[in-house]
């Protein structure tokens, strides 16, 4: 029954996306290609929740790939908990993201295309999830990227788009390689590319000796690459804000349920082969990426780019959760941030929808300056610094009364990502996360988790304050665009309705129950009881093997895991109140966060204070944060620069040393030996044949004239010659 | 019946080029059918092969060996295993889309070139199917011919350098690689410094008796100087730097259906030429470059990665579509040879498929600068722009193909690249790392030229450009769907040759 | 008569021709020498064909042959038909050169 559905839940939105391709080859398109899609989407959803309870067996399909003589590659469906939440999550947001295009892209003409990109979309990011190996996993991975390019470059006519659609494949590829560097690190010494079974990586990684921790650590690394790259974080998060440029829709599709969900989704799955030095530098990715994004986000105007640094921190409070050993948190985080985001998303393409007529006015506009620019394409590209006016949050305002239903649910969504207390989902996740990280902080005495809790939970205040200066600058007050307002309006209702199924599922009562009833179990990590890091610390015990576990009572959970049961026993990050530091973290977490809140009321709701007065007196902290920390200027300034010179030298090299070399050879050859020979062929050899030609032809020229034509001149030769034969035949 | 199979199909063009030669020059859409029934022929008996081939087993099948020139002991000697019906496949293929993507675009002396073409196909079946090392010579050699007047007539403006230089680089390698043949064969009866029974030009004959013990083959110093004499000649087919710079030339000036072969078929040639005779005939010569001992052990595999991180770098920096096209060429060809020094499962049969997919892939680039070129007059990258408004059925084919040539998973190009550095990094761990920037510089300079070309707004010049038409997608859609096919199946092919591939690496591994 | 007096007979018609032919100004009369050979070689046939020993058939009598004299009329009927040919000759080379003097139509000289 498993492997049916999980077919089912793959195929439909292929079918739906190959359906397109088809018909597209014929110069045609399906009549209702967004029913089409949207449908599939649904009946995934379907399947989907269907297999809810249907977990009893974790490897249903397992089938030969490849094999090479002694070596098989296998492709197969592994289905757990997690799976199966994910596959609820994408399904899910996927196909309310259908139906909020529905509306959204109307009348556009690729409107067809948009949706079989969808389809497709979601179906690279489900083989991604059900894969049973790294490999599958990798080309569900890579597919994601693909169509990620084809969504964000989505109006390619635009060259910001067709940029950023470049630049989120080449950026994500970065990370892929290290990935790939890591598959091969494991394939190397395990010969295998499963992850679970009896002869999957999972199984072999227990039997590693000691001094192959190291290693071990570097493959770990270099997997978490890849998730670096397409879950944008530090240094490899230029491409998220960037890709802001496809349609909004795509945008929520990316950041809440697809692509960058499958870095967290990866890292998650890769949980066991990670080591105490790899955890630690997936932490402090994490912690880096949470407040850099974070400290962005602030001084952002778009309405979108705010959301997508938003997203690019909240990542990094997942990373940093599953870094810091709070593997339930960080999944939990995933969950809500996935319904929340997604919401915020497709509240923010309502504000722009209701925008339209504006947007397709600027369209226009922008098409003309595309023109003049049209020859100045290079890999270099000069980005985003102009902001499309119906996604500048300073034309915005007062939009509360104009949008009830989106004001509405936007807010819960903030609410939510600002972690304000029991309400709403997000604040049950974001505690878990800072509760795991000083639990794992207090538990290793740990100094680095010390510094990721503070890092993060000011990552957590930042995050309610930009949360809220967008709600303030976009809803509230007085409108600063009177025209644009006047012609701003509510969406329709196959965009509302999805808004509201999301905000329903921010509340904590619909998402929360799977983790507190212990749904997930933190999978087995082998090596982990040997923190090294932490014994950097004079006070800690380092003769404890079990040492990073024993404060907490996981041990018993763990044993039991070890045996392979699934036990009843929960797993204990998501529990609140469970041990002091989870209280404690509950406790600041509250507190910066209302913190962060009552700040961004003043600023920029009651105006005790202009953001313009503190930008000024920190000036150069506003000129870093306003520029992004200069990523971007490094990437296009050095590394680009540097790349295309490179490739510019090579091909030099290639035209005039080695092709100059061979042409070279061949003047050489021609000037100084075929001269020679040349000389000596025309003058010796030629020379001896004329010479011939030359004296036959002055000998010829004497015999001729024995040639008198007198017939009987001729005859009397003969005669002679007859009397001459005889004469001799007789004397001899 | 069965026999003479592999024999019809390698002779079938030739007769092809006879019936061509004897039709009127003036009925051209004739002499197009007739040449298109004529490459149609061999697809066919390809195809059958390809199905029938026993893959269960790793013996060579089909083979015919009947004496040819008894004074030298040479034999008419054909068959096929895994690898050359899988090579051989993707040879008759491409015949019949050659042929269709020159329907139009040959304005002068059609007959000939027809006529030429086909003499070709005949030459690289034959190479394909040889087992025999005179044979294979000359069959080698018999594709030279028929390239250099097929470029030096139909080409571009620069088309005579472009095939004179084609001609001597390949005739500088082949002549390396007749002294080689020469010595294998003057030494193939000595054993112990007697000679014993009589020489022979036999291929597997030959790889058996270089086992032997004491024999002269089996000499590692002698191994090492013929493996070299065939390495060049072969090196410059494939084309591994530093003999590789015939190769933009020649594709840039050479029309497409030429193109489409030279990329597809040709340089699979030194590839498959290395596999069957440096590998498998001289193993402890190649032990000399791959052991990874000091820099002669790691020379080839030092090779595969300048093939491919270099020719990166290049392609990233044309401006001229189909050159850009040849250099990715050249990189995605150092795969194979990276495959080749890891002299494992995984490299070996990764790089054989990369040879298949290659085929595949490069053809259709080809086919689309093609596409492209018979529009617009011209091949400037920078000159196009916002095509994919204009053309998105050949947008959406060329994003296929660009998407399969730089190595996205679900796509045959992965396979054959995953596998061969998978296979590369368990021998040469730091190399293989270093040759995963030709990944992301392939992804560069592919996604930048679609960028350049379909991104971006309309190039008004271009408004009028007429869609791809039905029998230039007729041209593509066979390879494409093999792209996608083997890209989510590769065992299809594996299965093919991977028998085959085990038997050279028990004999490549001393 | 013995054989010799044919044969002296023949030797002065043949040195008579040879002379003719070689002395003459006019193709006519060379014409005429070179019937004159050819009749000596007539006669130098009829006459050995005459005097040479018979041989003996099966029975025992003396076998006389013909072979001379059927010689000797293919070589009449040969003269007949080289002195038509020549003759022809002769008229086409008049009407070309407007002479028949050997001497004067030299056009192959060298």
């Amino acid at each position: 029954m498993v492997v049916p559905l999980i077919s089912i839940i793959l195929l439909a939105p292929l079918a739906a996306f190959t359906i397109f391709a088809l018909f597209g080859l014929a110069k045609r398109s399906f009549p209702r290609q967004d029913i089409l899609s949207t449908a599939a989407m649904l009946v995934a959803l379907g399947c989907s929740l269907y297999l809810l309870n249907e977990t009893s067996d974790p490897k249903p399909l397992t089938v030969e790939w490849l094999s090479l003589g002694s070596i098989t590659l296998s492709m197969g469906f592994y289905l757990d908990s997690v799976t199966v939440i994910m596959l609820i999550v994408v399904t899910l947001v996927s196909s309310l993201v259908h139906i909020f295009s529905i509306g959204y892209m109307h009348g556009d003409p690729r409107y067809p295309r948009f949706f079989a990109f969808l389809s497709l979309f979601s179906f690279s990011m489900l083989f991604l999830v059900v894969s049973d190996n790294l490999l599958g996993i990798y080309i569900g991975w890579e597919l994601v990227g693909l169509c990620s390019y084809l969504l964000i470059g989505f109006w390619f006519e635009k060259d910001s788009a067709a940029n950023a659609c470049k630049k989120a494949f080449l950026t994500t590829r970065v990370g892929d390689v290290g990935m790939f560097i890591g598959m091969m690190m494991l394939f190397k010494q395990f010969d295998t590319l499963s992850l679970y079974g009896t002869d999957g990586i999972f199984e072999a990684v227990r039997t590693l000796e000691a001094g192959q921790i190291a290693w071990l650590s570097a493959a770990g690394i270099l997997i978490f690459c890849g998730a670096v790259g397409k879950s944008a974080q530090v240094p490899l998060h230029t491409w998220l804000p960037d890709a802001m440029e496809g349609p909004t829709p795509v945008s929520a599709l990316i950041h809440a349920a697809t692509m960058v969900a499958a870095g967290v989704y990866l890292v998650a799955r890769m949980f066991p082969i990670l080591t105490p030095s790899s955890s630690l530098v997936i932490a402090y990715v994490g912690g880096i990426t949470a407040i850099v994004a974070a400290t962005i986000a602030i001084v952002r105007f778009d309405i979108k780019r705010v959301l997508a640094y938003s997203t690019v921190s909240q990542l990094g409070f997942m990373m940093l959760a599953l870094g810091a050993g709070s593997y339930v948190a960080g999944l939990f985080h995933l969950t809500t941030h996935a319904f929340f985001k997604a919401l915020l998303f497709l509240g923010s393409g309502s504000v722009i929808h209701a925008f339209h007529a504006m947007h397709a006015h600027h369209d226009e506009e922008h098409a003309d300056d595309n023109e003049d620019e049209h020859d100045n394409h290079s890999l270099v590209h000069e980005h985003g610094s102009e902001i499309p006016p119906d996604q500048d949050m300073r034309n915005m305002g007062g939009l509360r009364r104009k949008m009830p239903f989106t004001f509405f649910t936007m807010l819960i969504a903030t609410l939510s990502i600002s972690g304000v207390p029991f309400v709403f989902s997000g604040f049950w996740s974001k505690d878990a996360i800072l509760g795991g990280v000083l639990e794992r902080a207090m538990g290793w005495n740990s100094v680095h988790h010390y510094i990721l809790f503070g890092v993060v939970l000011l990552a957590a205040g930042i995050t309610a304050f930009y949360m809220f200066r967008l709600i303030f600058m976009t809803f509230f007050g007085e409108p600063r665009n009177q025209e644009m307002h006047d012609m701003a309006h509510e969406s329709p209702w196959v965009m509302v309705v999805p808004l509201l199924i999301l905000a329903a599922l921010s509340l904590p009562v619909v998402n929360k129950w799977w983790f507190k009833e212990g749904y997930i179990n933190k999978p087995y990590q082998a090596h982990v009881h040997e923190p090294t890091h932490a014994q950097l610390r004079p006070d800690s015990k380092t003769g404890d093997t079990n040492f990073g576990f024993s404060n907490f009572g996981i041990s018993e959970a763990e044993a039991a895991e070890e045996e392979g049961g699934h036990d009843t026993e929960h797993a204990d990050d998501a529990h609140h109140g469970h041990g002091p530091a989870h209280t404690i973290a509950m406790v600041l977490s509250i507190i910066v966060a209302g913190l962060g809140i009552l700040l961004s009321w003043l600023f920029y709701h009651k105006r005790r204070f202009t953001a313009e007065s503190v930008a000024t007196t920190f000036r150069p902290v506003y000129t870093l944060f306003w520029n992004k920390y200069y990523f971007d200027e490094f990437y296009n300034g050095v590394l680009v620069a540097l790349t295309v010179w490179k490739s510019r030298l090579f091909a030099k090299f290639d035209l005039s040393i080695i092709d100059g070399i061979v042409n070279g050879v061949a003047t050489i050859t021609r000037a100084i030996f075929a001269a020679f020979i040349g000389f000596f062929d025309n003058r010796v050899i030629d020379g001896i044949v004329n010479r011939v030609a030359k004296v036959i032809w002055s000998v010829g020229g004497r015999v001729r004239r024995i040639q008198t034509g007198a017939i009987q001149t001729y005859l009397f030769v003969v005669l002679g010659g007859i009397v001459l034969i005889i004469l001799i035949f007789r004397v001899l | 019946m069965d026999q003479i199979l592999l024999s019809l199909m390698i002779f079938v063009p030739l007769l092809g080029m006879v019936v061509v030669f004897l039709l009127p020059n003036d009925r051209e859409e004739l002499i197009k059918r007739v040449a298109l029934a004529f490459t149609l022929i061999p697809l066919v008996l390809a195809v059958y092969l390809f199905i029938d081939y026993n893959k269960s087993s790793a013996e060579t099948q089909y083979f015919v060996s009947v004496p040819w020139i008894d004074t030298f002991h040479i034999n008419y000697h054909v068959g096929i295993d895994g690898l050359s019906v899988t090579l051989l496949l993707l040879t008759a293929l491409l015949g019949p889309i050659c042929v269709l993507a020159s329907w139009r675009n040959i304005e002068k002396g059609l007959k000939a070139y027809m006529a030429l073409f086909l003499l070709l196909e005949t030459g690289m079946l034959g190479f394909f199917a040889s087992l025999d090392l005179f044979l294979f010579f000359v069959f080698f050699e018999l594709t030279l011919l028929p390239m250099y007047f097929l470029i030096g007539v139909w080409g571009g403006p620069r088309r005579e350098y472009a095939a004179i230089k084609f001609f001597l680089y390949t005739l500088f390698g082949s002549v390396l690689m007749l002294v080689a043949i020469i010595a294998v064969y003057l030494r193939s009866n000595i054993i112990n410094d007697v000679a014993e029974g009589l020489r022979t030009f036999d291929i597997p004959e030959l790889i058996q008796r270089a086992t032997v013990e004491g024999h002269a083959l089996g000499d590692s110093k002698f191994q090492m100087w013929v493996f070299l004499g065939f390495f060049i000649g072969f090196a410059v087919k494939v084309p591994i730097f530093p003999f590789h710079t015939w190769l933009p030339d020649a594709h840039v000036e050479a029309p497409t259906a030429i193109s489409v072969i030279l990329a597809g078929v040709l340089l699979k040639m030194g590839t498959y030429g290395f596999v069957r005779i440096n590998m498998a005939m001289f193993p402890e010569g190649l032990d000399y470059f791959t052991n990874g001992d000091g820099f002669l052990g790691h020379s080839l595999a030092l090779l595969g990665f300048i093939n491919i991180v270099y020719g990166s770098f290049c392609a990233l920096a044309q401006t001229d579509f189909k050159k850009l096209v040849a250099y990715s060429s050249i990189g995605h060809m150092g795969f194979v040879i990276l495959g080749l020094a890891a002299r494992n499962a995984e490299g070996i049969n990764g790089a054989v498929l990369q040879m298949f997919n290659h085929g595949v892939i490069s053809a259709m680039l080809f086919l689309l600068v093609g596409v492209l070129y018979d529009r617009a007059h011209h091949r400037e990258i920078n000159g196009f722009g916002g095509l994919g408004n204009r053309m998105p059925i050949y947008t959406g084919i060329t994003t296929l193909a660009f998407m399969a040539s730089l190595g996205l998973p679900g796509l045959s190009g992965f396979i054959g690249e995953a596998l061969s550095l998978f296979g590369a990094f368990q021998e040469f761990p730091l190399l293989t790392i270093l040759s995963t920037i030709g990944i992301v510089v392939g992804a560069a300079y592919f996604l930048w030229t679609l960028q350049r070309v379909f991104l971006g707004a309309l190039n008004p010049k271009y408004e009028e450009l007429p869609e791809i038409n039905r029998r230039e997608i007729l041209t593509l859609v066979p390879l494409g769907i093999l792209t996608i096919v083997l890209g989510i199946w590769p065992n299809i092919a594996i299965d093919m040759f991977s028998k085959s591939v085990t038997n050279l690496v028990n004999i490549v591994s001393i | 008569m013995s054989l010799q007096h044919y044969l002296v007979i023949s030797s002065i018609l043949f040195t008579l021709g040879i002379f003719a032919v070689l002395t003459r100004k006019n193709a006519i009369s060379i014409l005429m020498g070179i019937e004159l050979i050819l009749n000596s070689c007539n006669l130098n046939f009829v006459a050995f064909s005459r005097f040479v020993e018979p041989a003996k058939n099966i029975v025992g009598r003396d076998d006389y042959l013909l072979d001379g004299q059927i010689i000797a009329i293919f070589g009449i009927v040969l003269a007949a038909a080289e002195a038509a040919v020549f003759l022809a000759i002769i008229l086409a080379i008049y009407r070309e050169f407007g002479s028949i003097r050997p001497d004067e139509v030299d056009t192959l000289k060298g």
